[in-house]
């Protein structure tokens, strides 16, 4: 009896929580339940619920061959141009890698009215719920708003496209760009106020940092091309030449690393934390 | 005297046994008819008494009308007389005269006690119902060990635990105690009838049993069936006797020697027939007052003891004892009996002697002023005099005085208990104090006089409480004022302990130690040691611990329910900070006036309380508006508080930027001058000459990789590498992979075409560029663009301005990245740096590749202008065996040194660039940020010096 039903996977044991199919109340929805169902029952669907709707994912193992397959096709691709005959089929790899490139740049070209679809979305929800900060949200509606039917009838208007109509390109030059300049001005302050205050030589490590910066610092300004500083500019361009570039050459080197193995786990479909 | 007291003789009842007035025609207990029932001969209550010849006397209260349950002392001192009848010899033996009184005892003075009470002397105050038993208590208290009986015989005689051992009791205690029984069983009885069956049950107990028992008469409960007054006369009866018909030698005396006093239709036949003979009619009687009390004569005096009879205390205590033997008597009474001389047969009572009473009136002050008339005020109140009226002043009882009603009695041994010196009640006793010995020295005499005042009105119990408290007080305050100088506290709270412990048995006065007995005695001196003996938190808490003559039914509060909610470690450490706080204070007394002198302390919330102050003393606005302003911040210090450090920096900054700027506007650098002259690095002179060394008309790509964010920084570099190229007419392509890059790629195209068309107008040179626009997908549009065809990069197949790319002059020539001869990266972003050259030199690889199978060796050059902080990224790219890179410029100083090489070349374009001014912005800024760091490692070693000092 206990051999029959420990061969059984399957089947709810009495005292186990699966046992007790969960019951659909006002506070539990029916797509919550089937998930509860498939966590107890590792993929069983207890009766009475209801199935997965078919085709809502793809398939992992069919996904998992695409991306393996576009994977060892573009790497080839890099090493290997030109074709060969398979049979009566011919087979250009370099051309299928540049195929598979150019797909890649059109999806990411389609991914920008992905993002602006979705930021709409957002924004029009939390302005419809009057959310905490709703009116930047309406902010932020009204200029993308503004910006698209300005490039649209701007470049209707001037027969021209994108942001080169006389409205975009005016909304660009004097909305944007100064925008955009005086924000990243205001980190002179920020690192004026981070010199006095980050850079005390609290611990030895600070106070080489301290060191290194003021180095630094005083050989890129432009008054270290005094020939009276002229030190100070060489010490400050070998700070940057040999340790700094010692530094980030390893930390590159260790990113490459880390890259090589991310993509040797997906090619070989260890790693597909990609489907979701 | 004493012949005006008649014998009222009430009706047993023959259900409940329980006693009733003579004209009761139902039992006030059981409600049993009493029709036909015969009188009882017992003595009557004192309460009962009356002279015939009183004047009208004020109602009865109901207590003294119903004494077998509501007033316990009527029936205990019956009981003797009606349950243990004299033996003839003694019935006929005289009543001693009264004889000057003896030294009072204490038995007498409990006794005394007892009769100032019942009698009506002082009558305790209404809230004090309580009290009056507690002056009997005191009275019992009074007695010392040796003077009273021994506990167990007394409460086992008192109250017999069942009526049907009565007989057995009797027969076992008969000879031993017949005395006490007769002479002291009236106390004893009177706790039998006012306490519980159950005490009688306890009569073995420990030596405190017997005055715990007698706080137990406080709360007095009539028995249900009276049985607990009758039970004394269940001893002296025997059981099987009938209780209903009085006793016939009783009766036959009563017959033969009382007359009839009137004829009265409201008395009975019996009592008509009592006093028929000897009595005046009795006066007119209240109509509250019951008929058979009204017209009852008052008794023989010698028939009565001594302290009842009402006869001078003298008289009353030279008494001699009647012809008791020895043995029926304790031994205290035996010594007093032995010292008087043999009672004469003239002390019997008249109706036991057969000689007529004497009828005539009682002295009024033998009376009580209630039964005499001296309160008419009392007379419509029904309620008891103790009851209604208010507390007079006590007055101590006078030992020349018997009590009223129980003066008329007659009997030796009472008159002998009643003329010993009584114990005075403390209420009596306390107003007589001097007021100063209630407080501490440390309170004013008038401040005295007045808490004396209000303790005459305070019960014993609470008064001896406040005094308690005064000696704490006065021991807390030794305790402040003298500290140990040994540092010992412990001796120094023991002696405060010890102290108010014996001013308080000073004090009380209600129970002296020799007035104790000695198990007593031994007790108390046990408990004055286990205080001094317990630790501080423990002798505080015992302060006002209950103390012997306090009971719990006198009202007082015991320790445990008035410190409820406080526990001993509270208490404890309530009393150490009280300690500590109070040697403190002893040790900075000196101290602190100087420190508050020269010390202000200045609440946070000072100025508003002063300007609330302001507005309701003064209701001028202009007051309260200069009260407030005062504490306002002004001018400067209020500016200063809102300029802290990072404000400080902040404004430091500005001004050194706009200083610099406004300066160096000049076309020679200003004031400032060209501060500084840069150099051309080799790197800024490779750029250079890459661009110069390209041939004729040679495509050039140009990726325009930065934003906004860079534009301050980037856009120099791209409009001087834009007018080079354009000076040297090269082909112009840019490419973004920002979407914000291509826009500024066609702006700053559109300015140099332009600026480049205004200086060549001469000359009709043209020049070609195009803008590719946004290039998506990053390292995947890189790799598109640099590894495929560039129409298949190139998404829309169209320029930035949406023109069509095929036919542009720019791309003439050109399919793929490896087409043109110069890749111009000018990037704000160290990450699209990264890809640029990633892409690049996996392109080149690719195109050394096919141009070695091709046989053709077409080398594309790339030079990198990036912001400052990108630097070391770049670096990665432009050192190596094949550096990527041949030509590199970072930040505005490799602008201003590729500027200042176009200078050299006849190219100025520092009136475009600005290169003077924003040198000089730059080098201040600078300049600025190195000096912040070395002033704050300046502050920060300062503030170790300080430290360390």
């Amino acid at each position: 009896m206990l051999r029959r039903n420990a061969g059984r996977k399957d089947s709810p044991k009495p005292d186990t929580p699966a046992a007790t199919p969960p019951v659909a109340g006002p506070e539990t929805s029916p797509a919550k339940v089937v998930r509860v169902a498939r966590v107890r029952g590792r993929g069983a669907t207890p009766p009475g619920t209801t199935a997965a709707p078919p085709g809502a994912r793809l398939p992992a193992p069919f996904a998992t061959v695409v991306v393996v397959i576009s994977g060892i096709v573009a790497l080839v691709s890099y090493f290997v141009r030109g074709s060969f005959n398979v049979g009566s089929v011919t087979v250009n790899v370099g051309g299928l890698g540049d195929l598979l490139i150019g797909l890649v740049s059109l999806l990411l070209a389609f991914a920008l009215f992905v993002g602006l679809a979705n930021l709409l979305r957002v924004h029009l929800r939390r302005v419809g719920k009057r959310e905490s900060g709703w009116p930047y949200s309406l902010v932020l509606l009204g200029s993308a708003l503004a910006t698209i039917i300005a490039g649209v009838v701007g470049s209707v208007s001037s027969n021209k496209s994108g942001l080169s109509g006389d409205a975009a390109s005016w909304i660009f030059q004097n909305i944007y760009q100064p925008l955009g300049s005086t924000f990243y001005s205001l980190l002179a302050f920020f690192i004026a106020t981070a010199a006095f205050r980050a850079l005390r030589a609290h611990t030895v490590e600070v106070g080489i940092m301290a060191v290194v910066a003021l180095i630094v610092v005083a050989g890129l300004a432009p008054i270290s091309q005094l020939p009276e500083l002229k030190s100070v500019a060489d010490l400050g361009n070998w700070v940057l030449n040999y340790p700094a570039q010692a530094g980030v050459r390893g930390i590159a080197i260790g990113a490459s690393l880390g890259v090589i193995a991310t993509s040797l786990r997906v090619l070989l479909g260890i790693d597909r934390q990609y489907l979701g | 005297m004493a012949d005006d007291m008649d014998i009222i003789v009430p009706i047993r009842c023959p259900n409940c046994d329980g006693l009733n007035p003579p004209d009761s025609k139902r039992c006030q207990f059981c409600g049993q008819s009493l029709v036909g029932a015969k009188p009882t001969a017992i003595a009557p209550p004192s309460g009962e008494l009356r002279s015939p010849a009183a004047p009208p006397t004020p109602p009865t209260p109901d207590f003294l009308s119903r004494p077998a349950d509501a007033r316990p002392a009527a029936g205990p001192i019956a009981s003797p007389f009606a349950a243990a009848p004299p033996p003839p010899q003694q019935r006929v033996e005289p009543i001693p005269q009264p004889q000057p009184a003896p030294p009072a005892s204490p038995a007498a003075r409990g006794g005394g006690a007892l009769a100032s009470r019942l009698g009506g002397q002082a009558p305790a105050p209404a809230n004090d119902a309580l009290g009056g038993l507690d002056n009997l208590r005191s009275g019992i208290a009074g007695f010392s060990a040796a003077d009273l009986p021994q506990t167990g015989e007394l409460n086992g005689y008192v109250v017999p635990p069942q009526p049907v051992a009565s007989p057995f009791r009797r027969e076992e205690e008969e000879t031993r105690h017949r005395d006490s029984e007769s002479a002291v069983d009236w106390l004893a009885s009177l706790r039998a009838s006012s306490s519980l069956p159950e005490e009688a049950e306890q009569a073995g107990e420990a030596g405190d049993s017997w005055l715990n028992r007698v706080r137990g008469a406080d709360s007095y409960n009539p028995p249900p069936t009276g049985r607990s007054l009758s039970q004394p006369l269940d001893v002296a009866r025997p059981t099987s006797a009938p209780l209903n018909p009085p006793p016939n030698q009783l009766a036959e005396v009563q017959h033969g020697v009382v007359e009839q006093p009137n004829s009265s239709q409201s008395l009975p036949d019996w009592f008509r027939s009592l006093r028929g003979e000897e009595t005046e009619p009795p006066a007119p009687t209240a109509d509250s007052i019951p008929p058979w009390l009204a017209e009852q004569p008052a008794p023989a005096a010698s028939n009565l003891p001594a302290w009842l009879s009402g006869e001078d205390e003298s008289a009353t205590s030279a008494a001699p004892a009647p012809t008791r033997a020895d043995s029926d008597l304790p031994p205290w009474l035996q010594e007093e009996a032995t010292s008087q001389p043999p009672a004469a047969a003239s002390n019997l009572p008249s109706w036991l002697s057969g000689e007529e009473v004497d009828t005539a009136p009682a002295p009024t002050s033998n009376r009580p002023a209630w039964l005499s008339g001296a309160t008419p005020e009392t007379t419509t109140s029904s309620s008891p005099t103790w009851a209604s009226s208010p507390p007079p002043a006590p007055t101590p009882p006078a030992h020349d005085s018997n009590p009223g009603l129980l003066g008329e009695v007659d009997a030796p041994w009472l008159q002998q208990l009643a003329a010993q010196p009584l114990p005075t009640p403390p209420a009596a006793t306390q107003p007589q104090r001097n007021a100063a010995d209630f407080f501490p020295a440390s309170v004013p005499a008038n401040q005295a006089d007045e808490m004396a005042e209000e303790n005459d009105e305070m019960p014993p119990w609470l008064l001896a409480e406040e005094q308690d408290e005064a000696a704490t007080a006065t021991s807390q305050s030794f305790v402040q004022a003298e500290p140990d100088p040994e540092g010992d506290t412990d001796e120094v709270e023991e002696q405060a302990v010890a102290e108010p412990t014996a001013g308080r048995k000073k004090a009380t006065g209600l129970i002296n130690e020799e007035d104790l007995p000695a198990w007593l005695r031994a007790q108390v001196a046990e408990q004055e040691q286990g205080q001094v003996r317990l630790p501080r938190s423990a002798s505080r808490a015992n302060t006002t611990a209950p103390r012997p003559e306090q009971g719990e039914g006198s009202g007082y509060v015991p320790n445990w329910l008035r410190n409820l909610g406080t526990s001993d470690e509270d208490a404890t450490a309530a009393a150490n900070a009280a300690t500590a706080a109070s040697d403190l204070t002893a040790t900075l007394a000196p101290a602190i006036p100087k420190i508050s002198r020269t010390m202000t302390i200045r609440s946070p919330r000072t100025g508003a309380a002063e300007a609330f102050a302001a507005l309701v003393s003064s209701p001028s606005s202009a007051t309260l508006t200069s009260s407030v302003l005062r504490h306002e911040p002004r001018g400067a210090a209020g500016a200063m508080r809102y300029l802290t450090a990072d404000r400080l920096i902040y404004l430091l900054t500005l001004a050194v930027i706009i200083t610099a700027y406004v300066l160096g506007q000049s076309s020679s650098g200003g004031p400032l001058g060209n501060i500084a002259k840069p150099n051309i690095a080799p790197a800024v002179s490779s750029f250079y000459s890459t661009i110069e060394n390209l041939p004729a008309d040679a495509p050039v790509l140009v990726a325009f990789d930065w934003d906004a964010d860079r534009q301050a920084e980037l856009q120099p570099l791209s409009y001087a590498v834009l007018r080079h190229l354009f000076d040297r007419q090269r082909r112009v392509t840019t490419v973004s992979l920002l979407p914000a890059g291509a826009a500024f790629a066609q702006q700053e195209l559109q300015r140099a075409s332009k600026d480049y068309n205004a200086s060549q107008q001469n000359t009709g040179k043209k020049i070609e560029y195009l803008n590719l626009g946004y290039l998506p997908g990053n390292e995947i549009g890189l790799r598109g663009l640099a590894t495929g065809p560039l129409a298949n990069a190139l998404t829309g197949r169209a320029d930035f301005q949406g023109n069509p790319l095929t036919g542009s002059a720019a791309l003439r020539g050109v399919s793929r990245l490896s087409d043109y001869r110069l890749i111009v990266l000018l990037e704000g972003d160290e990450g699209l740096a990264r890809q640029w050259a990633e892409q690049l030199n996996a392109a080149r690889l690719q195109t050394q590749q096919v141009a070695n199978a091709s046989g053709v060796n077409q080398a594309t050059q790339v030079v990198i202008g990036y912001s400052q902080a990108a630097q070391a990224t770049v670096n990665l790219y432009l050192n190596g065996s094949r550096p990527l890179f041949s030509g590199n410029i970072a930040g505005l100083l490799g602008t201003d040194q590729y500027a200042l090489a176009l200078n050299q070349a006849g190219k100025a374009l520092d009136s475009q660039l600005g290169r003077e001014q924003r040198s000089n912005v730059l080098s201040f800024a600078l300049i600025l940020i190195v000096l912040l760091i070395i002033i704050g490692n300046i502050v920060l070693i300062s503030r170790w010096a300080s430290n360390r000092r």
